[in-house]
């Protein structure tokens, strides 16, 4: 597959196999199986454009992202929910790319085929993005081929496992007391066994691909052959297509300088490497002016309501401490750039809140040079970005530092502690301590989010924490201004508190900071408008 | 250069009995006539044909650096190893155990590259292929063998073997479809297996552990009775089924008559511990006594016992069927019905020693080696003839030695002609055909090599037409 700038013709492909791919997933009308699923044998093979090449992607990378968020949060969820969320996810996201009618299939498969390979380039770069893509990839293939019937099954295995050999009913009349027996001394149902009975589909394949089921003895073996029924199948298709994936990774992995043509290096690298980090969600940029009232002076009161756990508690730190060290600055100030706060009221704020500690003088000579260089004043006049989540999560640091992800650095204490003071509700509090524990940081922000806002569960796990803002002043905005037009029409008393806040209470969300130094000044915890409770 | 002290000699093993073809002094000493056993009697080109799998030859596709990719370890005088030699043919391989006359030989995995160049390759140097093998020890089987334990092996236990190679042996050709399968005796008080199939020489280090597990029903012991895989709900699975017949013939035949399992005393006590209701034993108690005092007949009290014991299961378990039909009372079924099975299985089933299968770069004693404390030489087995095997009567080296001076002395009468040419030292037949060595070679032969041969061929062939498909799809990944 060669990548281009619209219309214009490359010369060299950056996937090596070209032209013995087209056959392996030949569309034939009307094949469901053919349209939706493939073992990814072999990468795609024609020209398209750099637009297309990351509008694919990024559809498929939406779709297993919350594709996995959805089963997260729902671990329940019978098969056939996942399906129809899966199906759901894939209109959402997948159709219509291609700008030809929705029902073509043979468009389907080439974006299906194209959106994989360009993840599988973009994520196999480290061991920790290559298991994540594998076990969505295999989440998502192993989903679809269960709900496949007998023909479909037989069809797609001829097409893409021609390993799995189809047992020729004479054959099976031979074998099928036997195959009996196994099933019986592994206690199978007897529900079980009528329907493999009743199936009559098995197929046949060399011990050597189920060593598990050898292992175990859970399969009929016959010269080498391992009968297996239909039902069984499911888990060995799904063990071989990740096989099969996990190995391209890591080749891909291995020779990934050497994916790109020499001459298109410049422009596709950048683009793959952003891929795994992109924030999936609309762009955010706009928040800057669209509340326009950041300033030093409500900054404080903002991290109280609008601001992610990672934020607010650097905010409190800074405030209890006077102090904060370069990795929480940075963090810190990138982020408090991004939702659009002046230059000058960032210098306002650093330097207000770093003194009585740093006298003025010495914090224009330590620290106001870097506040300018992060707003592209000073050095080679970059402008840069906020961290994402991803970044965030992977920074690690020593005692005195108080940046990086709390879900991942606070102990469960300190992190109950720190939420509760958000007022986030208890139900979430824990829901959030458990996705904590079992890593998944972002998911754990989403729910602390759900907690204090007490809003239904967002679709995708928290991205950044300027999306955790956005999202935080769009939610609230809506409400002020529902509850406002309540109040002006029932002439009641404002309880609308929000405005009236004292200005001292509204450095709340620096309680946060008290679990993981210790150290904090005892603060009432407030700031939380009564509408919102 | 070797010091005495440490040489062994066959009459300090136990026992002590010689098998009847040997009326010689007791005590040669092995390893003084090994480097004679090595000139003589090793059959060098044999093991070379069978471990360059044809790569010797000159077919097209053939890889004449296979050979020097396999690992030889060498235990020389003083249990020193030295492990990672390699050979880049016969002659090399056949110069190097002359000169160094190993105590025991082991073969090793093909690597990726020469062994000896190992330290070249770092990571890269990996074992790439190795025969499937077996190892099966008698020692494993002293809680269930009554005439003798440790290193002790005689007519007696010997069953256990045989009847070890028959299920092994079957299973390896029926379930997994392997053909090239070479058994050997250890040399003392075990068995080895070998299988060599292309496909087999292949498996990964995870479907080595599959294949073992398959046959592991055996797995150990624990508070005085055998850990036994779960037998199966209302059937046993086909090859444990397969295996369990194989070792009831045999257990009627030889293991229960020759151990004696069933005469009073701490095994007859262990193995009624198997049966799942105290009662039950102690009606066969019953039955036992009352049998012994009017039973005049002269079969093996054994025997007889077993048969007590059988009919008794059998009726509690009529009793128990007939009182309710239908799977209310599997709980009491079920074990009645596992119960004699399980007997035999923790009896007679072959146990493994798990670790040699498992992966593949363990090393296992090479077939013809011989035995630095009786002597004996690893002789193959024809599995289909197992039980005529007896392990008194392997050859040792000392007994091959003096059928090779006999033969020398007698050479001008017996043979005639050409072999009396020998002493003139311009012989083509190797010495060792005038032994009892011929016999083993043989089996080699016949259990190995001659099918092997045809294999080979047609594995260099299938070469061939792999490597013309890749060359016109041009695959380039």
């Amino acid at each position: 597959m060669q990548v281009l700038t619209a219309g214009k013709v490359g010369p060299a492909g950056f996937t090596p196999l070209a032209g013995a791919g087209a056959a392996a997933y030949a569309p034939k009308d009307g094949d469901r199986m053919l349209t939706d699923l493939s073992m990814y044998n072999s990468p795609p093979s024609e020209n398209i454009t750099l637009e297309e090449f990351e509008r694919l992607a990024l559809a498929r990378l939406s779709v297993l992202k919350e594709m996995e968020a959805y089963k997260l949060r729902h671990p329940t969820k019978g098969e056939k929910e996942l399906m129809d969320k899966l199906k759901q996810l894939k209109q959402k996201h997948m159709k219509g790319l291609a700008g030809i009618s929705t029902s073509n299939h043979e468009e389907e498969v080439r974006n299906d085929l194209i959106s994989h390979y360009v993840l599988r380039l973009a994520y196999c770069r480290t061991a920790e993005l290559r298991k994540w893509f594998l076990a969505q990839e295999c989440e998502m293939f192993r989903l679809k081929f269960g709900t496949y019937n007998a023909a479909e099954h037989e069809a797609f295995l001829a097409a893409h496992a021609p390993q799995y050999r189809p047992v020729a009913e004479k054959e099976l009349v031979d074998v099928m007391d036997e195959i009996v027996k196994v099933m019986k001394s592994n206690l199978e149902s007897k529900e079980t066994i009528v329907r493999a009975q009743q199936d009559k589909r098995f197929y046949k394949v060399s011990w050597t691909r189920v060593p598990e089921l050898v292992a175990q003895r859970k399969v009929l073996l016959r010269g080498g052959w391992a009968y297996v029924s239909r039902d069984a199948l499911a888990p060995l298709v799904v063990a071989e297509f990740r096989a099969g994936v996990s190995k391209g990774l890591s080749d891909m992995a291995r020779r990934w300088r050497q994916m790109f043509p020499v001459e298109e290096e410049q422009r596709l690298q950048p683009l793959v490497a952003s891929l795994t980090s992109r924030s999936l969600i609309a762009d955010y940029s706009g928040v800057t002016t669209k509340y326009g009232d950041v300033s030093a002076s409500n900054l404080h009161h903002l991290a109280a309501r609008h601001f992610p756990l990672c934020m607010s508690h650097l905010m409190g730190i800074l405030h209890s401490e006077r102090h904060l060290r370069h990795g929480g600055r940075q963090q810190l100030g990138l982020f408090l750039k991004a939702i659009g706060l002046p230059m000058e009221e960032a210098l306002l704020f650093w330097r207000s809140e770093f003194a009585p500690r740093t006298p003025s003088d010495q914090f224009d000579k330590q620290h106001a040079y870097n506040i300018r260089h992060n707003y592209g004043r000073e050095g080679k006049r970059t402008d840069y970005t906020a961290h994402n989540c991803t970044t965030i999560v992977s920074f690690s640091g020593g005692v005195g530092d108080h940046h990086g992800c709390p879900y991942r650095r606070l102990d469960e204490t300190s992190l109950r502690a720190a939420l509760s003071r958000l007022h986030c509700d208890d139900r979430k509090i824990e829901e959030a301590v458990s996705k904590a524990r079992d890593g998944h940081y972002q998911l754990a922000c989403a729910a602390a989010f759900e907690g204090i806002h007490r809003v239904p569960e967002l679709d995708v796990g928290i991205s950044a924490p300027l999306q955790y803002y956005a999202e935080s002043r769009r939610i609230c905005t809506e409400r002020d201004s529902t509850s406002a037009a309540t109040t002006v029409a029932t002439g009641g008393a404002a309880e609308v508190t929000e405005l009236g806040d004292p200005p001292g209470s509204a450095a709340g969300a620096g309680g946060a900071g008290e679990q993981a130094g210790g150290r904090g000044v005892k603060r009432p915890a407030s700031g939380l408008p009564g509408n919102l409770r | 250069m070797a010091d005495v002290n440490k040489k062994q000699r066959i009459d300090q093993d136990s026992g002590g009995e010689i098998g009847p073809l040997v009326k010689s002094e007791p005590d040669i000493d092995v390893q003084e006539a090994m480097p004679s056993y090595y000139a003589k009697l090793f059959p060098h080109q044999h093991m070379v044909k069978w471990l360059a799998y044809g790569n010797d030859g000159k077919h097209a596709q053939a890889d004449s650096h296979f050979f020097n990719r396999r690992e030889f370890c060498f235990t020389l005088d003083g249990d020193i190893f030295v492990r990672y030699q390699a050979f880049k043919d016969g002659t090399a391989l056949q110069e190097a155990i002359q000169r160094r006359c190993p105590a025991k030989i082991d073969i090793g995995p093909v690597y990726t590259a020469n062994p000896q160049d190992r330290h070249k390759f770092g990571a890269s140097f990996q074992p790439t292929e190795r025969e499937l093998v077996f190892d099966i020890d008698l020692t494993d089987y002293d809680d269930v063998r009554t005439c003798g334990s440790g290193g002790h092996i005689c007519g007696k236990c010997w069953p256990l073997m045989a009847v070890a190679v028959k299920v092994i042996d079957a299973g390896l050709r029926n379930d997994f479809g392997f053909k090239h399968i070479l058994w050997v005796y250890s040399g003392r008080r075990g068995v080895h297996c070998w299988v060599c199939d292309p496909s087999a020489r292949q498996l990964t280090d995870e479907q080595r552990v599959a294949v073992a597990n398959w046959f592991a029903l055996y797995k150990g012991h624990e508070e005085g009775k055998a850990r036994i895989a779960f037998l199966g709900g209302s059937a046993m699975h086909p090859a444990v089924n397969r295996a369990v017949d194989t070792l009831r013939t045999a257990w009627v035949e030889a293991i229960l008559p020759a151990q004696r399992l069933l005469e009073d005393g701490p095994k007859c006590e262990a193995l009624l511990r198997y049966l799942p209701e105290p009662t039950l034993v102690e009606n066969i108690k019953k039955k036992w006594a009352a049998r012994s005092v009017t039973s005049r007949t002269d079969q093996d009290i054994n025997l007889i016992r077993w048969g007590v014991l059988e009919a008794e299961v059998n009726n509690r378990l009529a009793e128990e069927r007939s009182r309710s039909k239908g799977a209310s009372n599997y709980k009491v079924v079920g074990p009645l019905e596992r119960c004699i099975p399980e007997i035999i299985i923790a009896h007679a089933y072959p146990r493994l020693d798990m670790e040699v299968s498992k992966k593949m770069n363990h090393l296992l004693k090479a077939p013809f080696c011989v035995h630095p404390k009786t002597g004996k030489v690893c002789v193959p087995l024809d599995p289909t003839r197992v039980d005529e095997f007896d392990p008194e009567d392997v050859p040792t080296v000392g007994s091959l030695l003096k059928e090779l001076a006999a033969a020398k002395n007698g050479g001008g009468k017996d043979s005639g002609g050409a072999a009396t040419e020998a002493d003139g030292g311009g012989c083509k037949v190797e010495p060792w055909r005038e032994t009892r060595m011929a016999n083993a070679v043989q089996i080699f032969e016949r259990c190995l090599l001659d099918d092997l041969a045809i294999t080979n061929r047609e594995e260099l062939a299938g070469r061939t037409r792999a490597a013309v498909a890749i060359g016109q799809l041009n695959l380039d990944f």
